[in-house]
């Protein structure tokens, strides 16, 4: 009795001893495994680089002018989060900017409320016309995306006559993408702080985010439990056409003009912003913080481009490497924890 | 099966068959110049530029993956091919490109055979890779080659026929042969239809993977020695406007976008069909935009198409 009472008290000091150990592993181990961490630590060590070798960098100014510079893809990035996480995939909103910017700059020259609200339509119909295909015909998005990128840009060329158009002078309109809120907050990044906020809620925080998730994740386990793909992804498309849309009047004012050259790769920068943030291909994995730290390490590294004067050619080599760099890390971490096969 | 759905099916099967004798009718009505020896020339010429670097993607569109970064090694090639003629002479121009595109290749391959990289993914970010060893060879700006030589190869005629028509009818023979007379072949289709399955057939399918990506590589580098030759020009930025017409030529033509159906000949026909639709375009006035709109119109439908059919085959399936 007593040998066995002395092992128990050797087996819980023993389990006393080890615990301290197995948590102090383990808080390490959950580090690890929170989303993004690999991204954060991205986007912490440029930082800390930039502030550190120039002196420009870490100034009030140039910190908030990045985020004005970020804004605008910003916002669509948010929207795109929406359809890859739901399993699907838009190269068609780099034109869909395009064309609501055009759209928004024609109409200033009628009514400044109209160029404020119509070209928001004017992408929901877009991203309309892309939920049908993919949602209801289910045709690959990949492939149809691409096809009506080639309308979108075709319709934006035969709105502006091909060349670069002005927009109509309004003070009111200006401030959208030109003005500062207590004179020192560009209007773009308050728009764009706002359209995270509300993403974010509407992904974590409603049923519809939820069905998002599951539809990307296991889309017959959705149709079982009585959520419809074709909805959600119709909803996801218009969601994310009239974010396009929004971005679209931001650019507009920001520049005063369209131009129907812009929207050519923006795509690709939506991409990388959204698959730096963790978004998984295969559907159902992501989230509006990860993509908010995408588009600042963007953002970010834009800008360090800038302060080091780096030429633009060796740009595109260092933003491959790093995506490149970012998509494996992310890939084998996925596979270490199983999460995909 | 029923007699109307056969037909339908048949129908939508050969599609770009039928797509490309509409076109070939109409160009007869609408552009007086088309049926010349010098237009048809052109676009044959053309079209054998498109097809060369069309074939290599089919072999990655065959297996359900897609190369985004194939304009961009055009690029890349096109400015190595004038670097190396400028150093080494004319002969190293084809070399250099031939042997660097192993290089390329292997880096698309490894990172979505190896890594487990979404295809669509890893091609993107060497898309941006490429550009950017693209821009950073050439200094930011087209470079001119000063060998006079360097135009040699695209005039260069073989019995009459240009040469960059005689290489891409070769090509299109080896990859036919690849494709229809070896095991290879076979093996693209089973990985392209199912990739699951044919891992557990026993197949490297990591192994056809990387040929694949290492064969479209190839086919860019050619494309991008010829394009370098033809204006004695490598520009860093040619081939970005490539990309997606190449693999929307290759849709319209038929291979299927999930990867598994589709054959060299309708790759082909589907590059004919584009060059011919731009071409009749050019020639009739039109500006360059409504080609966008008509080629985006053209892709959705072809989609359509290929919906149908495999709804139909499932259905028929199901009820055997």
């Amino acid at each position: 009795m007593i040998i066995q009472k002395q092992q128990y008290t050797n087996l819980h000091a023993d389990l006393q001893r080890t615990v301290p150990e197995h948590q102090e592993k383990f808080t390490f181990r959950k580090l690890m495994r929170t989303q993004n961490i690999g991204t954060i630590l991205i986007l912490v060590l440029l930082f800390a680089a930039c502030s550190l070798t120039t002196e420009t960098f870490f100034k009030f100014n140039n910190i908030m002018n990045i985020t004005r510079q970020v804004s605008m893809v910003g916002i669509m990035a948010c929207g795109v989060t929406f359809v890859i996480i739901s399993g699907s995939l838009d190269l068609s909103i780099g034109q869909i900017y395009m064309l609501t910017s055009i759209v928004a700059c024609k109409l200033t020259h009628v009514n400044i409320l109209l160029a404020i609200l119509l070209p928001i339509a004017a992408g929901a119909l877009c991203g309309l016309l892309n939920g049908v295909l993919v949602g209801y015909f289910r045709l690959h998005p990949l492939i149809t995306t691409m096809g009506t990128q080639s309308i979108f840009l075709a319709l934006g060329y035969a709105l502006s006559e091909g060349h670069p158009i002005r927009a109509a002078e309004n003070e009111f309109f200006r401030q959208i993408g030109q003005g500062n809120i207590l004179g020192c907050i560009p209007v773009p990044s308050l728009i764009f702080a706002l359209i995270v906020a509300f993403t974010w809620f509407l992904l974590k925080k409603t049923t519809y985010g939820r069905k998002v998730y599951l539809v990307g994740g296991n889309p017959e386990a959705a149709r079982f439990s009585g959520f419809s793909f074709v909805k959600v992804t119709m909803i996801n498309y218009i969601f994310a056409g009239a974010l396009a849309g929004l971005s679209g009047i931001v650019v507009c004012s920001r520049m005063m003009s369209g131009v129907p050259s812009m929207g050519t790769g923006y795509e690709f920068q939506v991409m990388t912003a959204v698959i730096l943030g963790g978004v998984s291909f295969s559907g159902g994995k992501g989230s509006i913080f990860g993509t908010l730290i995408g588009m600042l390490i963007v953002g970010v590294l834009n800008n360090s481009y800038i302060q080091w004067g780096i030429p633009s050619s060796v740009q595109y080599f260092f933003q491959g490497v790093i995506f490149i760099i970012a998509v494996v890390l992310d890939t084998m971490h996925e596979r270490k924890l199983g999460l995909v096969s | 099966m029923k007699k109307k759905q056969k037909l339908l099916l048949w129908l939508s099967d050969n599609s770009i068959f039928f797509l490309l004798s509409i076109i070939l009718v109409l160009a007869a009505l609408v552009g007086k110049s088309f049926y010349t020896k010098a237009n048809l020339m052109l676009l044959l010429k053309e079209t054998s530029l498109y097809g060369i670097i069309a074939i290599g993607i089919t072999f990655v569109l065959l297996l359900g993956f897609t190369d985004m970064s194939i304009g961009p090694q055009v690029s890349m090639f096109s400015v190595i091919a004038i670097l190396a003629s400028q150093r080494f002479g004319l002969a190293s121009m084809v070399l250099s490109c031939v042997l660097l595109s192993i290089i390329s290749g292997l880096l698309n391959g490894l990172l979505v055979s190896k890594v487990h990289v979404v295809p669509f993914i890893t091609t993107l970010g060497t898309m941006t890779v490429f550009k950017g060893i693209a821009l950073i060879l050439a200094g930011g700006k087209p470079i001119a080659s000063s060998l006079l030589t360097v135009y040699d190869i695209y005039t260069y005629e073989l019995l009459g026929v240009p040469i960059s028509i005689v290489v891409f009818l070769i090509f299109l023979i080896i990859a036919a042969y690849l494709l229809y007379f070896t095991k290879f072949g076979l093996q693209v289709y089973a990985c392209g239809g199912n990739l699951e399955s044919a891992k557990a057939a026993g197949i490297n399918t990591d192994r056809i993977t990387i040929i694949c990506y290492l064969l479209s590589a190839f086919c860019a580098s050619c494309a991008g020695a010829f394009y370098a030759s033809r204006m004695g020009v490598g520009s860093p930025v040619l081939g970005d406007n490539y990309t997606l017409p190449v693999i929307a030529s290759c849709v319209i033509g038929g291979i299927r976008s999930t990867g598994g159906k589709g054959n060299f000949v309708k790759t082909f026909c589907g590059v004919l069909f584009m060059q011919i639709i731009y071409n009749l375009m050019a020639m009739s006035g039109f500006d360059a935009y409504t080609q966008y709109f008509v080629i985006g119109v053209v892709i959705l439908g072809v989609l359509f198409l290929d919906k149908y059919t495999e709804k139909v085959q499932k259905i028929n399936l199901a009820q055997e």
